[in-house]
């Protein structure tokens, strides 16, 4: 995870940054990067049962930006009661305040169900004295808060239809979000500032078809509409009677808009027990982008593709799984897009090995943007190609299992080679930059894992060595790799007669180098120091657990910015500098509460 | 019963009060008896505006693409500059005629006239005996859109008048022109426009102090060229000179006196500003004051205040200044 005060948060897999990593929910894929990269913040995670992370690409089965891997996030659909509910509140001593509920109601084949909630951060910056509420504060230097004041209000609805075994959802689903980030007081008199008010809202509808018309053939149906418009305006703020006024430069505004459609459906043929089966499937995407920074303001792209794969259970013991991707893309050239999974499983050992290839399509920023006057003039590149990847994995894993333990090991090994990279890049001697593919980008590594259950105890031991090409920026390199390792602990102990429980989650990042261009134009290594962070969560369980009451401690060790040791950068560019981790120690008070009625 | 208590805190605490409070106005702070003046050059900067002290006016405004190139005016003169508000080049070409030239492709780079307004360096340069075919890279409007090129011959410059060839750089028809100068002002300017034209911008060289317009810098660190916007000093006889040790207001006429002035025309020019990238907008540098000389002799301190106007309007220079 990497944190950004302007952008959000952003995730990465296996070394490689988030505009490689697709984010889905329920297989629909999240719209609206900027700069690259999808706002994890901005995903309601209320209605979420659980969250898949497949490390290595699935380009076959959901194509662009799967490159280094895929978050697909789950809502909840199954139910038993006819009425379902749920409430949570969470206060954080930051000024984090959370509220979410929903309720579920199932009759016979259908079932409807709401949720909606509020997020609200009423802004920190370090050094900030506690308050329990928030609490009007004086308009002067100290109104710059490093975490800016954030407001999230989302809701989504959802009806299904389950006749015999086939399923029909339809869903809707609204987000909105507000953020305020305060100006500074204008020097000399500190009576005025430039406010800049970041807001975003995302919608979809989708229906959700999947079913079995025999025992030998199976079928899956998704399409969706997602529409996501970020805005930015800036207005220019009277400090001393706190009268605004939208500012009347037109470039301290700005609004971006993504809308897409898409559709993927796929049959898998063959018995479950058979030897060979086959899935074949088609995924179409159409997405178009407006803002004033777009050639012509607005432009679209569409992507048809056509997919398959076969299981091939060799023997009990080996399966093959070989996959194909094969697409047209209205921009671009789409590469045809193959994979191949092995998995051996005998007894309590498995190994795994695959090879999947990974794509980026460029984006319609890259091909289209145009920012050009007096003294800028960049222009997208309309004959981009694909970013491509190949990607191979090793993967053992060995289960052991007495009477009261189950221990689990893990052991893999990756290897992420990444070609045409797209960056921007000057074009001769001149002031004109343009974006080409000419990036190169290697990752590889090893994770192990222990996963660890014993009557009270459930633990769990990571650690993983990454390392990664050392990149100046896209296009420049330098030799050979750096390394860098990470550590997660994760310690839960069950009081079974209390009712309770206790966690410990522990992360260590290790020192992650890096290399820079100084301001004498010499190459020069930095440092991005290695950071630990701590949480401590106790928790009591209630009227048969239907209500969970949480105490907490974040990141106890205090944690806020790193050092990224090194040169300062040029006039544009960061450099060197603090990178921001956390707003530091904070406690947390929660309530969940869940019911269900037969 | 306590856990119920609990309960109705956590529930309150998040429903009901986590909601955005206003803040709390500062109070104004007072200003003193310094004069205060703003000029309105507007955001996309595209007048060139002549401003004097002593009467605190502005005297003179043109638009900044009116003309392309200034001729020296004084008795001797012989120079001839750059419209640098347009970001205009310049280059030497190696033919006589100028028929030979039709396109940029003969030419290995371009100059640009100096920023501190010394006549030893502009881009074109000591043009007398010369009389070979110079290119001229009109440089842009206000809007970021090109002015095309020019192709000119100088061949003299006698009894204050100069005299010149010139085409479009892709024409074969040149045109000839005689340039009158007039000693009360600095430069007379051309414009290529209307097939050529002569035109007294400029008011009279002693009654204005300061100049905003945009003008080029070439940032070295990088080798780009770049607009800058602020104020440039009359070249006749004003003096000034940056300071950013002292306190705006301990500057005496004593400590004025005392100082070294300088020539150059960019002071202030515009490093009184710095744009903030992360927050996209000028942040005025207060800690830098301007003691200036003017025409006429007297003494200023002046310190700029503002980019913005009360909308938050950018290319609004606002200064507080003080005679000494």
């Amino acid at each position: 995870m990497s944190q950004d005060n302007a952008l959000g948060s952003s995730a990465s897999l296996q070394g490689v940054s988030g505009e490689n990593v697709k984010i889905m929910i329920d297989g629909v894929p999240v719209i609206g990067r900027q700069d690259g990269n999808i706002d994890l913040n901005q995903i309601n995670m209320n209605n979420i049962e659980r969250i898949e992370i497949v490390e290595g690409p699935l380009s076959v089965n959901y194509g662009t930006n799967a490159l280094a891997g895929t978050i697909n996030l789950i809502s909840r659909k199954d139910q038993k009661e006819n009425v379902v509910t749920g409430f949570n509140t969470y206060y954080e001593s930051v000024g984090q305040y959370n509220i979410d509920g929903r309720v579920s109601l199932s009759k016979k084949a259908h079932r409807i169900g709401f949720s909606g909630g509020r997020n609200y951060f009423d802004g920190w910056s370090d050094g900030e004295e506690f308050t329990l509420i928030p609490k009007s504060e004086p308009a002067d230097t100290s109104r710059i808060k490093q975490w800016n004041p954030k407001e999230q209000v989302f809701g989504d609805v959802q009806y299904q239809l389950t006749l015999k075994s086939n399923t029909i959802r339809l869903f809707a689903n609204v987000f909105e979000e507000a953020i305020l980030d305060r100006g500074s007081p204008r020097a000399p008199y500190y009576e005025s500032a430039f406010d800049q008010h970041f807001k975003t809202f995302r919608y979809s509808i989708g229906a959700d078809l999947s079913g079995t018309t025999s025992e030998k053939v199976s079928w899956k149906f998704l399409t969706s509409y997602n529409d996501y418009v970020r805005s930015k305006e800036t207005y220019f703020k009277d400090l001393t009677n706190l009268e605004e006024q939208l500012s009347a430069n037109s470039a301290d505004h700005d609004t971006s808009r993504f809308e897409s459609v898409m559709n993927r459906a796929s049959v898998v043929l063959g018995r479950a027990s058979a030897r060979i089966r086959g899935e074949i499937g088609y995924d179409l995407f159409f997405e178009t982008a407006y803002g004033k920074r777009i050639m012509e303001k607005t432009a679209s792209m569409g992507d048809y593709a056509l997919f398959g794969s076969v299981e091939w259970n060799v023997s009990p013991q080996l399966l093959i799984k070989p996959g194909l991707r094969i697409a047209h893309n209205t921009k671009y050239n789409a590469p045809p897009v193959p994979a191949i999974n092995i998995k051996y499983a005998k007894g309590k050992s498995n190994l795994r090995a695959s090879y999947a290839m990974g794509f980026r399509t460029p984006s319609l920023k890259e091909l289209h943007f145009e920012f050009v006057d007096v003294n800028h003039n960049i222009h997208g590149n309309d004959d981009l190609g694909a970013e491509t990847s190949h990607n191979f994995q090793l993967d053992a894993g060995y289960k052991m299992v007495t009477n009261q333990t189950v221990t689990n090991f893990e052991l893999g090994l990756f290897y992420n080679n990444i070609s045409n990279m797209i960056s921007l890049a000057q074009q001769g001697g001149s002031a004109t930059y343009s974006y080409i593919n000419i990036g190169k980008y290697k990752t590889h590594g090893i994770e192990a894992g222990v996963n660890y259950t014993h009557n009270h105890w459930k633990n769990t031991v990571g650690f993983a060595y990454t390392g990664r090409s050392n990149q100046i920026d896209d296009s420049v390199m330098v030799n050979g790799m750096s390394y860098s390792p990470e550590m997660r602990l994760t310690i839960l102990y069950e009081f079974k007669k209390l009712e309770g429980n206790l966690s410990f989650n522990y992360k260590y990042n290790g020192e992650l180098p890096s290399y820079t261009v100084d301001e004498g134009g010499e190459i020069v290594e930095t440092k991005i120091q290695a950071y630990q962070l701590l949480d401590l969560i106790g928790s009591k369980f209630f009227w048969s657990r239907r209500i969970t009451l949480s105490f907490g401690v974040k990141n106890l060790l205090d944690v806020k910015n790193i050092q990224n040791s090194g040169p300062a950068g040029g006039v544009h560019s960061g450099g060197a500098g603090d990178v921001p981790i956390s707003w530091g120690r904070s406690y947390f008070a929660s309530l969940k509460f869940n019911m269900g009625w037969k | 019963m306590e856990v119920k208590r609990f309960f109705q805190i956590v529930f309150l605490t998040s429903i009901l009060i986590g909601c955005m409070k206003d803040e709390i106005p500062v109070p104004a702070s007072p200003k003193g008896d310094l004069n205060t003046s703003q000029i309105l050059m507007g955001s996309d900067y595209k007048y060139q505006i002549y401003y004097d002290l002593e009467t605190d006016s502005v005297i003179k405004q043109n638009y900044k693409t009116e003309w392309d190139l200034g001729f020296e005016c004084n008795n001797e003169g012989w120079h001839v500059v750059l419209n640098t508000s347009k970001l205009m080049t310049a280059s030497r070409t190696s033919f006589d005629l100028l028929s030979e030239v039709l396109d940029t492709n003969v030419i290995d780079g371009w100059e640009y006239d100096e920023v501190s307004g010394n006549l030893d360096s502009t881009a074109i340069g000591d043009w007398r005996g010369f009389n070979k075919v110079f290119i001229i890279d009109r440089g842009y409007n206000e809007k970021g859109k090109r002015q095309g090129f020019y192709k000119i011959i100088f061949d003299d410059v006698k009894d204050g008048s100069f005299y010149f060839r010139f085409a479009e750089l892709g024409s074969t028809e040149e045109k000839s022109f005689v340039l009158s100068t007039d000693p009360s002002i600095n430069y007379m300017y051309f414009s290529f426009d209307n097939e050529g034209s002569q035109l007294a911008l400029e008011p009279d060289k002693e009654i204005w102090d300061l100049v905003f317009t945009q003008y080029t810098y070439v940032f070295f660190d990088v080798d780009v060229p770049y607009l800058v916007t602020g104020a440039l000093n009359n070249p006749y006889k004003c003096l000034a000179k940056q300071d950013s040790l002292l306190k705006f207001e301990d500057i005496t006429r004593e400590i004025a006196l005392g100082m070294d002035l300088s020539d150059e025309i960019d002071i202030p020019g515009y490093r009184w500003k710095t744009y903030d990238f992360d927050n996209s907008y000028y942040e005025i540098n207060t800690e830098k004051n301007y003691i200036i000389q003017t025409a006429t002799g007297l003494y200023y301190k002046l310190r700029f205040i503002d980019f913005y106007n009360d909308s938050g309007e950018n290319g609004y220079p606002k200064f507080e200044f003080q005679s000494l």
